[in-house]
């Protein structure tokens, strides 16, 4: 159609009737949008005041079995009251991170009592990935141990969210033993998983961590990783062979774990080891090798670093003059002797390392 | 014969900008689509997370941000206190004093006790020469390092900083932006996130803090702003980020992180050079290149985008600054596309090369252009008497209209996600704004990137100043 046709303008103010229609409808849904938010501003703000001031005073009272329990009228069960139900199990959750002992017992009884597991429950066995994650977290921060065996099936699902819940859920009901998803774990574990994992497990006692050598040889990379990273942060010297053996993963991550790993669980052969890994590692892993050197270099190793501090790679020699300093009674006079003989760059590390020591 | 040949030219030109319409239409329509999709599927992920964790884990990254400051003395003291309560263990944060002519640098060192420290800089990127590095031995202040350098532009401090930063990732900033409490733990969980592709930057949304109340370097209340300019501003910045960035981001063709607040991969950012200190445009160039950069090594990666409300710029009130800033992102945005054409159509970049970029020429770079002719023209032909009245009213209406329907669908957006601006009649105020912008701001915004065109040929390289009104305190009018 061509542009001039009489039909043309037609055909553009029916269009323009259509976007001025489809307006309508977004204003409408906007303003009704903005109804909802101030009638739920409301509704939480009333839940709020009368909640709050119900759980201060009921935390102070013994819940021990058989105490007779009676539901609020605001937070029974009935549809005007879902919003206040939900509310509830935020602020129960909220409160709940906050204590401990008996009071945390008390968080869980009203969770119970109110019935508000039945809520968690349906999220739970619910298809929509978000709603499954949050039934997952919910139930955990509640401590519902008995949903330990159908949440398990979770902890390798494919959606990552409800996979991330359901290994912290796992860790929460059965500390370092809920580990053993570890086993069966095809799907990666990314970064923030093993942060929010290594968090859950941060007050426990490890025990033997029997299974860490198989996971250190998993061929899930990321099991790999994380296996590191409980290697290293609960010192587990009876690995470190296989700690070291990583260190000819194919993968640059593992690899790069295994060095920092070797900081704290190395033996007395790790600088030997790492210093021959040096020449054939990516550049990352080299700054990692120097890291972790700066922690565990011996005599062994000074003829290599005095090497690296000619490499001509700045980033390089200001990190091993950082090493050579702390690591050798001489380092300070070698790097003053350096200075001297070749001031740039080396007066200004010189004074660069001096000004770290001093400070 | 020259009657015919005169229709069969309006009839190029009428067809050619109702092509060109209809392909924005259509890239609206996309980018509304995806924009619901990225933005729910970020508030569902993120309904319950726990950002504490990060806040004090060792395993979480370290961050440097990167704060330059130009002449900011009245604000810099604040700024910098402001910027050291964040929320977050791994942090370091570098002031890059760029050879302010006023008392800033004296200024902070008096208010956090500094004193100059024997620095190695490791210039990795070429940079102008730093005069000095400070510290503190102050412990509430441990975190700080400020560096005293000869003045060289934004892009250049930003340099400086990411030479001396000592931590993996790098948050630039604007140093006279409000940043939100969370704001580094949010915008380093992407980082955290990566799987097989590697993050190299994340961006986050930046809001219009004019109006709004401040307390302590805090943003206390919000408020839509009451100066029509900067107004219309916050309904551009709504539009932009929350449809249009975060649509890009879903698509993996975002082009564009703010200068004002965004994350970067240190190491990727080192390997490709760094800021570019040629353009005006250097936060757009930075991204563009490290995307090419990714793309030409074979490395897998992504640019990600978060729509929380995490950082707050005060916009320009007044014409004359409003313009320069304009004509400034059009020179930046031009110098840009310029230096990466080889982009374009090119299958090497995959999306980028076949659908962002040919976006951003056509749609950003070329508008104002594509505006300003069609407008001459329209004259030129109003003048023959060529104009049929008829199709062009209806075209005239079928373009309004749709800008309309773009703008209240942002601002629904906006409503039913973060709802920053509660009040109806804030949002009465911003729909109003929208039905003016045809008339008003619109053709000012084509007016300036004309200027920028201008000024691109004319070579100017100039940034223009920007004076800022100063945040209101709380309990203050203005």
């Amino acid at each position: 159609m061509k542009p001039s046709d009489t039909a043309f303008p037609e055909v553009l103010y029916t269009y323009t009737v259509i976007f001025a229609t489809l307006m309508a409808i977004v204003l409408v849904l906007t303003w009704y949008r903005l109804r909802v938010r101030r009638k739920r501003y409301r509704i939480r703000i009333k839940v709020q005041e009368f909640f709050d001031q119900w759980l201060s005073e009921m935390l102070l009272g013994d819940f021990s079995e058989g105490t007779p329990f009676e539901t609020p009228p605001e937070l029974q069960d009935i549809p005007a009251n879902a919003a206040g139900r939900q509310y509830a199990i935020d602020q129960l959750i909220n409160t709940k991170k906050n204590l401990i002992g008996m009071a945390a017992g008390n968080v869980i009884f009203f969770y119970e009592k109110l019935g508000l597991r039945k809520h968690s429950v349906e999220k739970f066995n619910s298809h929509i990935w978000y709603k499954k994650a949050k039934g997952i977290y919910e139930l955990y921060m509640m401590e519902q141990q008995d949903m330990q065996e159908e949440i398990l099936a979770y902890t390798n699902s494919r959606n990552e969210y409800v996979r991330l819940e359901a290994q912290t859920a796992v860790l929460a009901f059965s500390g370092f033993d809920g580990l053993v998803f570890l086993d069966q774990l095809t799907q990666p574990m990314n970064s923030w998983q093993q942060v929010k994992l290594l968090e859950q497990l941060h007050p426990l006692d490890p025990g033997n961590l029997t299974q860490l050598p198989e996971w250190l040889r998993s061929e899930n990379e990321s099991v790999v990783i994380f296996a590191l990273k409980l290697a290293e942060i609960y010192q587990q010297l009876q690995v470190t062979a296989e700690v070291t053996d990583c260190l000819q993963h194919p993968v640059e991550r593992v690899r790069g774990q295994a060095i920092l790993a070797l900081k704290r669980i190395g033996d007395e052969a790790t600088p030997t080891d790492l210093v021959n890994r040096y020449a054939v590692e990516t550049p990352g892993n080299r700054k990692l090798i120097l890291e972790t050197l700066g922690s565990i270099a011996t005599e062994a190793v000074r003829p290599f670093l005095e090497k690296e501090l000619d490499s001509g790679d700045p980033t390089v020699q200001l990190q091993v003059a950082r090493i050579i300093a702390r690591s050798y009674p001489a380092g300070t006079a070698i790097l003053e002797q350096k200075a001297l003989a070749t001031p740039s760059p080396y007066q200004q590390i010189l004074l660069h390392v001096k000004s770290e020591l001093a400070r | 014969m020259m009657h015919h040949i005169a229709e069969l030219i309006v009839n190029v030109i009428v067809s050619g900008i109702f092509l060109y319409s209809i392909v924005l239409i259509f890239f609206y329509l996309l980018i509304g689509l995806n924009s619901i999709g990225e933005t729910r599927e970020y508030l569902h992920k993120n309904d319950f997370t726990d950002y504490r964790l990060m806040a004090a884990s060792p395993h979480a990254p370290t961050v440097s941000i990167l704060a330059p400051a130009y002449n900011e003395g009245a604000t810099i003291v604040e700024n910098v206190r402001s910027l050291l309560s964040l929320y977050y263990n791994n942090l370091e944060l570098v002031v890059i004093n760029d050879g302010s002519k006023d008392d800033s640098l004296q200024k902070l060192i008096d208010a956090y006790e500094l004193e100059k420290v024997d620095f190695f800089v490791n210039s990795r990127i070429p940079t102008k020469a730093v005069k000095a590095v400070y510290k503190t031995r102050h412990p509430a202040y441990s975190k700080l390092v400020v560096v005293d350098k000869e003045n060289g532009g934004k892009a250049d401090a930003l340099n400086v900083g990411i030479n001396i930063a000592s931590h993996d990732y790098i948050v630039c900033i604007d140093a006279d932006c409000i940043l939100e409490h969370d704001a580094i733990l949010k915008m380093v969980k992407p980082f955290l996130e990566e799987g097989k592709e590697r993050v190299i930057a994340s961006g986050g949304v930046i809001r219009i803090a004019n109006s709004c109340e401040v307390t302590g370097g805090q943003l206390t209340k919000v408020h839509l702003p009451e100066n029509y300019w900067a107004r219309m501003q916050a309904l551009e910045y709504i539009r932009a980020f929350l449809l249009g960035r975060m649509a890009w981001a879903r698509l993996d063709g975002l082009l564009l992180i703010s200068g004002a607040f965004g994350a970067f991969d240190r190491e990727i950012v080192i390997q490709c050079g760094g800021y570019s200190t040629h353009t005006v445009g250097e936060d757009m160039e930075l991204v563009v290149r490290m995307r090419r950069y990714m793309h030409e090594q074979n490395l897998p990666y992504k640019v990600t985008y978060i729509p929380d409300p995490l950082c707050w710029t005060e916009a320009p009130e007044t014409t004359r600054l409003l313009g320069r800033q304009r004509n400034r992102w059009t020179r930046g945005t031009i110098e840009t596309l310029r230096s990466h054409k080889i982009i374009f159509m090119n299958p090497r970049y995959d999306l980028l090369g076949a659908l962002s970029y040919p976006y951003w020429l056509l749609f950003e770079m070329l508008a104002p252009l594509i505006e300003f002719v069609g407008f001459v023209i329209f004259l030129v032909l109003a003048a023959l008497q060529l104009i049929n009245w008829h199709t062009f009213f209806a075209f005239l209406l079928f373009i309004i209209f749709f800008g309309y329907l773009n703008s209240i669908f942002a601002i629904l957006m906006e409503v039913s996600t973060y709802n920053q601006y509660r009040r109806r009649k804030e949002i009465g105020k911003l729909i109003f704004a929208a039905l003016t912008e045809p008339f008003l701001f619109h053709p000012f915004v084509v007016w300036a990137g004309i200027r920028g065109y201008i000024d691109f040929f004319r070579k100017r390289k100039s940034w223009g100043e920007m004076t800022r009104r100063g945040f209101r305190k709380a309990g203050t009018q203005t």
